[in-house]
């Protein structure tokens, strides 16, 4: 190289090195992350005793990192890259066809499957209340064909075969079929690991012969798309430029409009839908006001019947369709209630139960089992 | 710290570089001691006291060995010294392995508390013995001034992973060496490319190797085998190799020349080529201190064999306190010992072609033995390669179809052609070569930014 090239390059260099380290300084920290939903490390404490054990080190590691600026456009241009190799996936989400970002399957828990399935059959056994279950199936199983190819994995389609046949008193509810025959719409976002509230619309016409209620046909509703700018879960694990943007659609109807909600901290809501959460990142959420231990939803419109769900976040979408139907829809969040089920159950008057989880969530979750804990 | 961390990469090396060339040369030595402290103890604050303990012991052996003329007190002394450092090395890094081996050979049931491995021991101990040595055989003469001596062991750039400097590799540099912007330039542009293939190449061979590490035997394909075997020689390869390269470019930006510590070895045409040209600094040093003094190849064919194995099934011992990697040695040994009886005459005659596909395979089957050192993991694995299972399966082609660009970029990486371009690029076209180095550093910034947390694969030395 050149003296003068030479000269360039030592100072570039120094230049970019040197000009992050006072960028990084300068630079405010920032105190939680809302693409990657979680808290970023602050500066760590200085001690003799944090230096001894290393502890002060790797958070400063940590804290480097956690307040690199441009971290979010780093990230992005990561999963860019990613793509742009022909990855076929990053941070475990696969770049599917026509813009989807498909979460990868977690392995199997097959104890936790088991436990759970046991707490079900348990809760059933004792003939109080009719018990339910929908375990609904997630991208990666529905919309194979849209994965890379030899990407298909079929350990979720064992595990929903698995729940078919093991669940005897519980009535088990598999959409997929239905999913399967209405692939033309669209059934699960592109950028989240939800399904769309269309999909949820089949489950619950599906769930009618079972829950017993007529569906409500779909041209009663009214459509109306609350946001078109939702960048969900998946999109976050590979926030690639040019993403098509995902729409959440709320469907209205005439019987829903007296409805309120009582969460289990006193708050009350009137309506299903949280349009705070329409301002955040986390849309999604604008479902029932997103993750709750417990709410109590009253329809003084509906017939005098009492429905207990303990789900997930799939079921956020589902539920609305439901209060048509039961006076009470009593909603449980099992990761985060730790008192007795049972007595729950016995309390609220319910005469049916309801499972609704998403398969992915259900391979590895231990908290169903809690519903199991009969004396 | 690693190198390849952003810590290291925007806080550490800006710092160190800055504050190093605004002092005068006088003070830089000291600084550059100050600093390796700090970017040991970042990893390890207790041990930094064993590290200076060992460089304060070390630095008294060789001055008394500078100052003592009998024979009996210099061997002595060298003994002492020799001793003094391989029980270090073996109490932290083999005693908890010597003790399970002697308590399953003998029924013993003799606990050792569980040591954790201080970072680099194995590294510097055989570095600082390297100057004890060469002190004893009078081929460098003693270091008197203590904060030259410490740099020297310290000294951040190899003091994890190597290259293994000798001491009279750097003597005369250590206290007279001239930093110029030309050989800093040059040391940067090896830096990045060094950060680039630990960051782009081996981490994501790694990630490859995973997949195929964790599959349970049953569900693995024969081509999904081999490719987690290329994969792992890969990641090996770029990852210390990418290390030796950030090492010696840094030492370069300090004005140290270090040696070559790789030569492209999967272009190897022979298994004794092979260790000619990677690791090198290992293998020069095991000839040099254990080899020749055993005799060497001048005792005959059965001591010659004898020496082989022995060197050999340490230096397998030397990469991990596990049997795996004895026997891993060990069959270098045997290759060696093979090839040394007539088999490498017999290479050269079949061709370039033979000896290329020979040496591949003979070090791709190495690595397995290295790389599965779970006790029942490797023979499985062995079966697989060697064809119990079915050929291929979406596993394998998923996989593939996944990396086969970067896989192709890997292999290339692994000939001679990128570094032939590199050197014609630099003569021609410098600029070339700053354009492709700072774009190669930001997006090795970006992946780090990526992910926080990213282990060298030598880290337990």
């Amino acid at each position: 190289m050149g003296k003068r090239t030479e000269l360039v390059f030592c100072t570039l260099v120094g230049a970019l090195l040197l000009g992050t380290l006072l960028f990084g300084v300068i630079l405010p920290d920032r105190q939680s992350s809302e693409m990657e939903n979680r808290v970023l490390q602050q500066f760590p404490v200085l001690s003799l005793k944090t230096i001894a054990s290393g502890d002060f080190m790797s958070e400063f590691e940590c804290y480097v990192a956690d307040q690199f600026p441009g971290r979010d456009l780093f990230v992005s241009l990561k999963a860019q890259s990613e793509q742009w190799q022909g990855k076929k996936e990053n941070d475990g989400v696969f770049f599917a066809k026509d813009g989807y970002l498909i979460e990868k399957l977690p392995t199997v828990e097959w104890r936790a499957v088991n436990n759970s399935l046991a707490a079900l059959e348990d809760l059933a056994s004792l003939h109080e209340f009719s018990v339910f279950a929908l375990i609904a199936p997630t991208a990666a199983e529905t919309l194979r064909d849209e994965l890379p190819a030899y990407a298909y994995d079929d350990s979720q389609a064992q595990l929903l075969d698995t729940i078919e046949k093991t669940l005897t008193d519980v009535t088990c509810t598999d959409v997929r079929a239905t999913l399967t025959q209405n692939r033309d719409h669209q059934l699960y976002y592109r950028t989240d690991h939800h399904w769309t509230t269309y999909a949820a619309y089949l489950a619950y016409c599906q769930l009618g012969e079972t829950l017993g209620y007529t569906p409500i046909p779909a041209e009663d509703f009214t459509v109306d798309p609350v946001t078109t700018q939702f960048y969900g879960t998946t999109w976050s694990k590979a926030p690639i430029a040019n993403q098509q943007a995902d729409t959440i659609e709320v469907w209205h109807h005439p019987l829903q409009e007296h409805i309120t909600i009582a969460f289990s901290d006193q708050a009350t809501m009137s309506g299903l839908y949280d349009d705070s959460y329409l301002s955040t990142k986390d849309k999604y959420s604008v479902f029932l006001s997103g993750t709750q231990p417990s709410l109590t939803i009253t329809n003084p419109d509906a017939p005098d019947r009492t429905l207990v769900v303990l789900r997930d976040s799939y079921a956020n979408c589902l539920i609305p369709f439901l209060t048509a139907h039961y006076r009470t829809v009593a909603v449980l969040d099992l990761r985060y209630y730790n008192r007795d089920v049972l007595s729950f159950l016995r309390q609220s008057g319910a005469q049916q139960v309801l499972f609704c989880y998403n398969a992915a969530t259900f391979a590895t979750d231990r908290n169903v089992a809690k519903a199991g804990l009969i004396d | 710290m690693v190198f390849s961390s952003l810590t290291f990469l925007t806080v550490f090396l800006p710092v160190t570089l800055g504050v190093y060339f605004l002092l005068p040369r006088l003070l830089r030595n000291a600084w550059l001691f100050f600093m390796s402290l700090v970017f040991y103890a970042w990893g390890e604050p207790v041990y930094l006291f064993l590290m200076l303990g060992s460089t304060v012991f070390n630095y008294v052996i060789g001055l008394l060995l500078g100052k003592s003329v009998t024979a009996r007190k210099r061997t002595l002394l060298l003994v002492v010294g020799v001793v003094g450092n391989l029980g270090l090395l073996g109490w932290f890094k083999y005693a908890s392995f010597l003790m399970q081996n002697l308590n399953h050979l003998f029924g013993f049931s003799v606990s050792v508390p569980t040591v954790v491995l201080p970072i680099g021991i194995s590294f510097y101990t055989f570095q600082i013995m390297s100057y004890i040595i060469d002190v004893y055989r009078g081929k460098v003469s003693s270091q008197r001034n203590l904060i030259t001596f410490g740099a020297y062991v310290a000294l951040f750039p190899q003091l994890i992973a190597g290259p293994i400097v000798r001491y009279s590799t750097v003597e005369y540099e250590l206290s007279e060496r001239r930093e110029t912007c030309s050989e800093a330039a040059q040391g940067l542009a090896r830096f990045c490319c060094g950060l680039g293939k630990k960051v782009l190449l081996a981490n994501s061979a790694g990630a490859l190797w995973d997949i195929f590490k964790a599959t349970p035997t049953a569900e693995l394909s024969i081509a999904g085998a081999w490719l987690g075997i290329f994969a792992f020689a890969f990641q090996i390869y770029f990852d210390f190799s990418g290390y030796s390269d950030m090492a010696i470019g840094l030492g370069k930006i300090l004005g140290f020349h270090f040696l070559e510590n790789f030569d492209h070895p999967y272009e190897s045409k022979s298994v004794s080529e092979f260790w000619r040209r990677w690791h090198i600094s290992l293998g020069t040093w095991f000839k040099e201190y254990l080899y020749f003094p055993l005799g060497g190849s001048r005792g005959g064919k059965l001591r010659t064999v004898f020496n082989l194995l022995v060197v050999w099934s340490l230096t397998g011992l030397w990469h991990g306190a596990n049997w795996n990697f004895v026997w891993w040695g060990f069959y270098y040994g045997v290759l060696l010992v093979v090839e040394k009886l007539g088999f490498s005459k017999l290479l050269v005659r079949l061709g370039p072609v033979v000896g290329h596909l020979y040496t591949l395979f003979a070090v791709l089957i190495g690595w397995a033995i290295f790389a599965l050192d779970q006790p029942g993991t490797l023979l499985p694995y062995l079966g697989v390669l060697f064809g119990s299972g079915t050929a291929i399966n979406s596993q394998f082609c998923y996989q593939a179809l996944r990396y086969a660009p970067q896989l192709a970029v890997m292999a290339i990486g692994c000939t001679t052609a990128p570094a032939a371009l590199f050197d014609r690029l630099t003569k021609k076209r410098g600029w070339a070569v700053t354009v492709a180095s700072m774009l190669c550093l930001a997006v090795c910034m970006i992946y780090l930014v990526d992910s926080t947390y990213n282990p060298f694969l030598y880290f337990r030395f």
